[in-house]
């Protein structure tokens, strides 16, 4: 059975036409009821967590202009700390195998690199989750 | 005047077919990504400048990857090969007088993808 409630998604993302870019794509092109909810820097997701999103799709490089700030892999893990039924896919401009692994060592469950493909492979990563039922906690 | 107005002119820096293609050809959301970009831009290359002053390498590489992302959205690809050079250099630590030439071709470029993406949207009105 689905839920009623929106599909509460989080993108994290510290550029801002990117991140914009993404959620009016998802907003336009997914078919089921969805909750967008942005952020800038990987620390206010983890403060939201208690919101219960399904799907995070989060940077990578979240460090690259605020060096305080961590990057994609640490609050991937403190997210699969919190609660590891959450879908978290992660961006990176570069292939980088090395990142690739990294990120599925530690429980992500998509990696998907900033190319002109990107935006599908994420709509397809999130309609997979939705339509096997990983939301379900 | 060509036959489709709207269309970028060859020889512009800006190809917004791919934005245009992501958004399904909705112009208010094709829009609010514009106004985004055109907020963004000015900040960064702010952000490179004073980077370039202090001589931070670390924060010159981190604004030249960041703002790879949202110049291919733009389809400016051909600040794509310069912010890739400034990020190496960056990440190298070294050649500011190299950072310097390129930031110049950069501030040129993203002036020029400015005032097109002004002109696109003018057009939405």
């Amino acid at each position: 059975m689905k839920k009623t409630q929106p599909y509460l998604i989080f993108l994290v993302e510290d550029n801002k036409t990117y991140l914009k870019t993404l959620k009016n794509y998802l907003n336009a092109h997914l078919k089921f009821n969805v909750s967008i909810k942005t952020f800038l820097n990987g620390e206010d997701c983890i403060k939201s967590l208690n919101l219960f999103p399904e799907i995070i799709i989060l940077d990578y490089f979240l460090n690259e202009k605020t060096k305080d700030s961590k990057n994609g892999i640490e609050i991937l893990k403190t997210i699969k700390n919190n609660n590891p039924e959450i879908s978290v896919i992660i961006l990176s401009v570069q292939d980088n195998m090395k990142v690739a692994t990294d990120t599925m060592k530690y429980g992500a469950f998509d990696y998907v690199s900033k190319n002109e493909n990107a935006f599908i492979r994420i709509q397809n990563a999130i309609n997979n989750i939705y339509k096997y039922g990983l939301w379900l906690h | 005047m060509t036959t489709n107005e709207s269309k970028i002119d060859k020889g512009n820096v800006c190809d917004l077919n791919y934005l245009s293609e992501l958004m399904g050809g909705k112009k208010h959301l094709i829009e609010e990504i514009m106004d985004v970009f055109l907020k963004q831009v000015p900040e960064e290359l702010q952000s490179i400048n004073d980077a370039i002053e202090k001589i931070n390498y670390a924060a010159i590489k981190g604004v030249a990857h960041t703002m790879k992302s949202s110049v291919s959205i733009m389809g400016i690809s051909v600040l794509t090969p310069i912010l890739q050079e400034m990020e190496d250099l960056g990440s190298n630590g070294t050649s500011i007088e190299k950072i310097k030439e390129l930031n110049r071709k950069l501030i040129l470029l993203c002036n020029q993808a400015i005032e097109e993406i002004k002109i696109e949207k003018s057009k939405f009105i």
